[in-house]
């Protein structure tokens, strides 16, 4: 371990708020705004981790087409920029909230990390994926917490006795 | 001039190109290529021709691996098997009926209205390997001014779904194509009075060769990747990848095209976090893109203009009716949507980055020294005149479609 690395598993948060399969669009919105979160890990019934929801995945349900499609356009190259006007001006009935379930939205390529893992190895991985919130799974890929960038830095100003 | 200084004039004046040209709403390509074609020997004469055709052609060699790449990287075969049929046999018939209506009216045509006049070189060392490569060009479909038109008139339905999935899904097929071509008109051109397994060999061992390559390379990647700890250091490693299956696929004698588009495809469908191994190349592409697109415009030469404006013309009509009626027979025999069977047709005219990528592979390869620059013209000019032309021609096959949300401009 490098120095003023720490394992994962003591700077985690263990109480992790989770997604199912099944929690609607309305729910999600709900948890998204009393937590002030942006991303969730979305588990099974063993707790095993199966994809991340994130607040931007939301916009998925704002776009018209397949997003199998626009995920292969978005790999070719030389397309332009273009705004999200859909977001403006798109009707959404008010039944989506209750219809669309996170299953539509998540992320199945979901980065996680190892419990036994490294602060230091979290923070690259964080770098590299451009993530600020990574969830910890041990070997089974069960979810044991959530490491955050927030909880790196308070880690590291605790040890250097600051808080 | 220098070397480095034609790299900044390019850069630089590409980039106020492109600019321009999303002003007026026209894909960036469109303002880099003008610029190119404004900076070319022909015209201005900023950018010498022995850079075009010298030392410049390294950035073509770089510019089409990661290109290669990228279009393999989009060939997720969880996301093709969920396309559905309609999408996948448009795609193959409008492919074909593109290749084989330009290839049969240059093959027919050509000669009667094209000059060539090489010395000790007959119709199949001329003519026929210019009607195959420029056939297989005319498969790829752009996908920028289609996205670009869908988005301006929220356009979406069935029609607009299969439209979008045949754009994304056509420029691997060009570039599988025109690897192929490329390795059978070459044989064509050097066959001379060899036997049919001697001529066979070579283009079998290209195909095969870059196939294996682009899967050794693949593989080396994934498993090196996890020692990229940065998203710096991962360029590093995806760059170096890309430029190592260029390299060698030149030193092999086998198509760069192909191997990187197999090394990208391997990465996509053999690995599970392949995400950053394609989006690490978003940080670098608009500079390269730029120098690309300028270059290729540059490459444009007014003196065989008048030979390459009837080629030219030959490339539109053959493209339109073969897209159209391959669209028509593809969407038949997979039960599409009237609407789709109707129109989707029209919407398949865009062409620009890929089309001119290829080209000017073509272009810079010694085999086509002969038909080379007359290609080259022909193709950029058809992209120019395919610029003004088919963006209204989908605007309309949207509109006819019922499926456009914002009345036409």
């Amino acid at each position: 371990m490098g120095e003023g690395a720490m394992p994962v598993a003591e700077v985690m948060t263990r109480k992790v708020i989770t997604a199912k399969r099944s929690t609607t669009l309305k729910e999600l919105m709900e948890i998204f705004r009393r937590f002030s979160l942006r991303t969730l890990p979305v588990v099974d019934r063993e707790n095993k981790v199966i994809g991340v929801v994130a607040l931007e995945d939301v916009l998925k349900i704002f776009q018209p087409h397949p997003s199998d499609i626009l995920d292969m356009l978005d790999r070719v190259p030389f397309l332009d920029e273009y705004d999200d006007r859909s977001l403006w001006d798109v009707d959404i009935p008010p039944e989506m909230g209750v219809l669309c379930v996170v299953e539509d939205l998540m992320n199945v390529n979901v980065v996680t990390i190892n419990e036994e893992a490294t602060t230091i190895q979290a923070r690259s991985l964080m770098k590299l994926h451009r993530l600020r919130r990574i969830p910890v799974v041990d070997k089974e890929n069960c979810l044991l917490g959530i490491i955050s960038l927030f909880d790196i830095i308070m880690a590291v100003f605790k040890q250097k006795g600051i808080l | 001039m220098n070397l480095i200084l034609a790299i900044g004039i390019l850069i630089i004046t590409g980039f106020g190109g492109g600019l321009l040209a999303r002003k007026i709403k026209f894909p960036r390509i469109s303002g880099y290529i003008i610029i190119g074609i404004l900076l070319s020997p022909s015209l201005l004469n900023i950018i010498p021709s022995q850079l075009i055709r010298g030392e410049l052609s390294v950035v073509t060699d770089i510019t089409l691996g990661i290109i290669a790449y990228l279009i393999g990287g989009s060939l997720s075969l969880k996301r093709l098997k969920r396309l559905g049929r309609s999408i996948l046999a448009i795609t193959a018939f409008q492919s074909l009926g593109a290749w084989l209506f330009v290839g049969l009216l240059i093959a027919f045509l050509g000669h009667l209205f094209v000059p060539l006049n090489p010395p000790h070189a007959s119709y199949s060392q001329t003519y026929l390997p210019m009607a195959i490569i420029i056939g297989a060009v005319s498969c790829a479909t752009a996908p920028a001014a289609t996205l670009a038109i869908v988005h301006e008139y929220r356009a979406s339905g069935p029609f607009t779904t299969t439209l979008l999935g045949v754009v994304a899904l056509d420029d691997a097929v060009a570039i599988l194509g025109t690897s192929v071509a490329i390795s059978f008109s070459r044989m064509l051109i050097g066959g001379g009075s060899l036997s049919l397994y001697k001529m066979l060999l070579p283009p079998l061992w290209e195909i095969a060769g870059s196939l294996a390559l682009g899967v050794g390379v693949g593989f080396a990647i994934i498993h090196m990747s996890p020692l990229a700890k940065t998203r710096k250091t991962l360029l590093a490693l995806v760059f170096g990848m890309i430029m190592l299956c260029v390299g060698l696929s030149r030193t092999l004698g086998i198509s760069p095209l192909l191997a990187n588009m197999t090394m990208g495809f391997v990465i996509v469908n053999r690995m599970k976090q392949s995400e950053q191994l394609f989006g690490v190349i978003d940080d670098i592409e608009d500079v390269i893109f730029a120098m690309f697109f300028t270059l290729a415009g540059a490459h444009f030469d007014l003196r065989v203009m008048a030979a390459a404006g009837v080629l030219c013309l030959l490339i539109i009509l053959g493209r339109f009716s073969g897209k159209f009626l391959g669209a028509r027979i593809g969407s038949s025999l997979s039960h599409a949507p009237e609407s789709v069977r109707k129109y989707l047709g029209l919407g398949l005219f865009p062409k620009a980055g890929v089309t001119v990528g290829l080209i000017l592979l073509v272009q810079r390869d010694p085999a086509f020294s002969t038909i080379g620059n007359l290609i080259i013209s022909a193709v950029l000019a058809s992209v120019i005149i395919n610029e003004l032309i088919a963006p209204p021609l989908t605007k309309y096959a949207i509109f006819k479609a019922g499926e456009a949300k914002v009345p036409l401009k």
